[in-house]
């Protein structure tokens, strides 16, 4: 059961504080997150590709569901 | 840094526009300043007595629209709102009066820094200070709340009164009031405020640009692409002005400008954790609200009350120095915004909503 964050409708640094700190401070084998906003979508991004963790994006409705694996984990 | 490049071309082309408005006639560093223009809208809508700093600046209208018409593009236009609204549209008044002692916004503060200004070298001290104490109180559990979704009409608002009143303007319209001497009175013609400003709202809507989150990202994120970005408007503004000959490095004879550093440091400490938690930096804030956030206008609209406070209550500083209810202001300031930040707890530390 991976980590689990709702980050719709938080206002930034919240929802990338929030997967900071999942994936650089705890190293979280696994994070799923949930964000309605583009530019947390794309801090996540450059935070996975940072942090050596796969990203897999799936639309659902009006968010993403953001589903981060560390790599060899 | 291959991600940044974009960013890094897209600082260098809004740091030359901004050198570019300055140069056609906005006030010194003041190619857009979210602060000192919502202030002087208040001026223009009559809300304060200040007759040196009254003028609708077209460059809000202009970021705002800029920012609507590529989230329209973009299809990330989404009407939402209702995140503790009463809560952003202090926290946005408090921004302004912060501003106001340091005489800039963050973004102004990157102009400051460009064109040689080294007070602004403190105002940034405290910018970083700021950012630092309200991150850590959102690990300490604070919240501004979540906002939801709108109807899509909400989200056009604020855009269509900008839109009105740069439309007022331009048919010289007597409702707005206008500086005949001071820096109200310094604009480049409204045509071009806004188109300059409108180009700039696509480029900082589509890098998603926050002076807070430069550097946030810079000093506590290890990410660089935002920072490389202030950094490109930086040099960009600073190549300007050395060639329109109005770049001079100092702390003294800066425009619009004083050089009380204990001041330029508190007054920015309560802009950095202020704009934190109403969730970005004033140009931040018109950038969300053309993309149809409703708490980002909220904020907005707090910061132009904020502006006509700041002038009403004599707390506005000048290039003389730091009036004693400046300082008042910006302690009492930094005394709210901490209490109310402690008062925003929603869940025990480091805990989160569960998806």
């Amino acid at each position: 059961m991976p980590d689990a964050i709702d980050a719709r409708g938080l206002s930034c640094p919240e929802p990338s504080d929030l997967a900071y700190r999942a994936l650089a401070g705890r190293r979280a084998a696994a994070l799923r997150i949930l964000v309605d906003d583009p530019a947390s979508r794309e801090q996540l991004e450059r935070l996975a590709r940072q942090f050596d963790y796969t990203m897999r994006i799936t639309r659902a409705g009006d968010h993403d569901d953001i589903l981060l694996e560390r790599r060899g984990a | 840094m291959k991600a940044s490049f974009p960013s890094i071309l897209g600082g260098g082309a809004i740091g030359l526009l901004m050198a570019f408005l300055v140069d056609r006639g906005n006030p010194g560093h003041m190619g857009i300043c979210g602060a000192c223009f919502l202030r002087d809208a208040a001026g223009a809508l009559g809300l304060h007595r200040a007759a040196p700093v009254r003028y609708f600046r077209p460059e809000v209208a202009g970021v705002v629209l800029g920012a609507l018409a590529a989230a329209l593009a973009s299809r990330e236009f989404r009407s939402r709102g209702g995140a503790a609204p009463l809560f952003r549209l202090i926290m946005g008044a408090f921004v302004t009066i912060g501003a106001l002692v340091f005489l800039g916004c963050p973004f102004r503060m990157l102009q400051r820094l460009g064109g040689g200004d080294l007070n602004a070298v403190f105002g940034l001290a405290g910018l970083v200070g700021g950012i630092g104490v309200a991150l850590v109180l959102v690990r300490a559990g604070t919240s501004s709340g979540r906002s939801s979704p709108q109807p899509r009409a909400a989200g056009f608002l604020l855009p269509l009164l900008l839109a009105t009143a740069v439309a007022a303007l331009a048919v010289g319209s007597p409702l707005l009031e206008a500086s005949r001497s001071g820096p109200g009175s310094q604009h480049a013609p409204w045509l071009l405020s806004l188109g300059a400003a409108a180009i700039a709202g696509v480029l900082l809507q589509r890098l998603r640009f926050c002076t807070l989150g430069a550097f946030r990202g810079l000093v506590f994120h290890r990410d660089l692409r935002l920072f490389a970005m202030a950094a490109a408007i930086i040099v960009a503004y600073g190549v300007a002005s050395l060639a329109w000959g109005r770049f001079h490095a100092g702390t003294t004879g800066q425009p619009i400008a004083h050089t009380e550093t204990l001041w330029n440091i508190l007054a920015m400490v309560l802009v950095g954790m202020a704009a934190s938690l109403a969730g970005g930096c004033p140009v931040r804030q018109m950038v969300m609200a053309g993309e149809g956030d409703g708490d980002a206008a909220l904020t907005l609209v707090g910061m132009i009350l904020g502006g006509a406070f700041a002038h009403n209550f004599g707390l506005a500083a000048g290039p003389s120095g730091v009036p004693p209810a400046g300082r008042i202001a910006v302690v009492a300031g930094l005394v709210f915004c901490l209490g109310a930040g402690l008062a925003m707890r929603t869940r025990p530390a480091g805990e989160h909503g569960r998806a």
